[in-house]
């Protein structure tokens, strides 16, 4: 499974409840990064490597958007799994989200079951299962 | 722009789909309010924006104990230890956002990208004034199983 993921979302709940969920859907023994917008996730993955990003994108500072281009642009991180957790989740939305390089969509509320089936259409070298 | 009857089935729905969706909460009932409602004190309240298309503003208000329910039936495994008023708050703010996005789901078109203020909590004395309902603000109470629930829409 994922060594590390980077949870990103300005909602200290959003992020706890997430966190839990993904341990309920096998991740478990996974190291937990937590931060509140895209800028500090850049300064974290400056620091550590990880496995998973499960990002929301409507966030203060810099949101999901802006913050998987910065992804996508750099061959260090272009390959880490990118799943989207959104409440502005529509079908053109989920098309746009995708565009971006995102590797799964959620629409908000999040669920154990969409986690898991995000989760396990991904494998841990970030390729589609 | 989506006219007035068509904003607040949508917002019945949005409510319904979020509470039913996260706490399996049933709405038995929701009314028009002509009058701001008496608050029983310890009430958070979140607004947030909906840009064009959409164009409103949205705001909810639930009681504490409420919330704290809610959070327990997304969060079962949480320790309550761990629940501080603030991330009750953040929670409540969550739950807005969510409504939110329903009720753009709704009332935005497919095809057109559809975006989301960030939700702000109101201080405590800005309740009743956001919960007075105007000529631009209608303010509806949401029954959900034995809770009260606020929106209003401007």
């Amino acid at each position: 499974m994922f060594k590390r993921i980077l949870i990103v979302d300005d909602s200290v709940a959003a992020r706890m409840i997430i966190k839990q969920y993904l341990e309920i859907v096998g991740c478990r023994e996974s190291e937990f990064l937590e931060v509140g917008d895209g800028r500090e996730a850049l300064g974290a993955l400056k620091e550590k490597s990880v496995d998973l990003i499960v990002t929301d994108m409507n966030m203060p500072n810099m949101g999901g958007s802006e913050f998987i281009s910065h992804l996508k642009a750099s061959p260090k991180f272009l390959k880490i799994p990118v799943i989207i957790v959104s409440s502005a989740v529509n079908e053109d939305n989920r098309a746009r989200f995708m565009n971006f390089g995102a590797n799964f969509v959620i629409g908000k509320p999040v669920s154990p079951q969409l986690l898991y089936k995000a989760v396990s259409s991904l494998d841990v070298e970030g390729q589609e299962a | 722009m989506p006219d007035s009857s068509m904003k607040f089935e949508a917002l019945e729905k949005a409510i319904s789909n979020t509470f039913e969706g996260i706490a399996f909460s049933q709405v038995l009932d929701c009314s028009f309010l002509a009058l701001e409602p008496e608050l029983k004190g310890g009430e958070i309240g979140v607004c947030l924006s909906l840009p064009d298309p959409a164009n409103l503003k949205f705001t909810l208000v639930m009681g504490k104990a409420h919330a704290v329910e809610c959070f327990q039936a997304v969060a079962p495994g949480i320790d309550l230890e761990k629940i501080s008023d603030y991330i009750i708050a953040d929670f409540v703010k969550e739950l807005t956002n969510t409504v939110a996005g329903h009720l753009n789901a709704i009332l935005v078109p497919h095809n057109e990208d559809m975006t989301i203020g960030l939700p702000v909590l109101l201080e405590s004395d800005e309740l009743s004034r956001e919960l007075k309902p105007t000529a631009k603000r209608e303010v509806l109470r949401f029954q959900i199983e034995e809770h009260g629930l606020f929106c209003t829409l401007t």
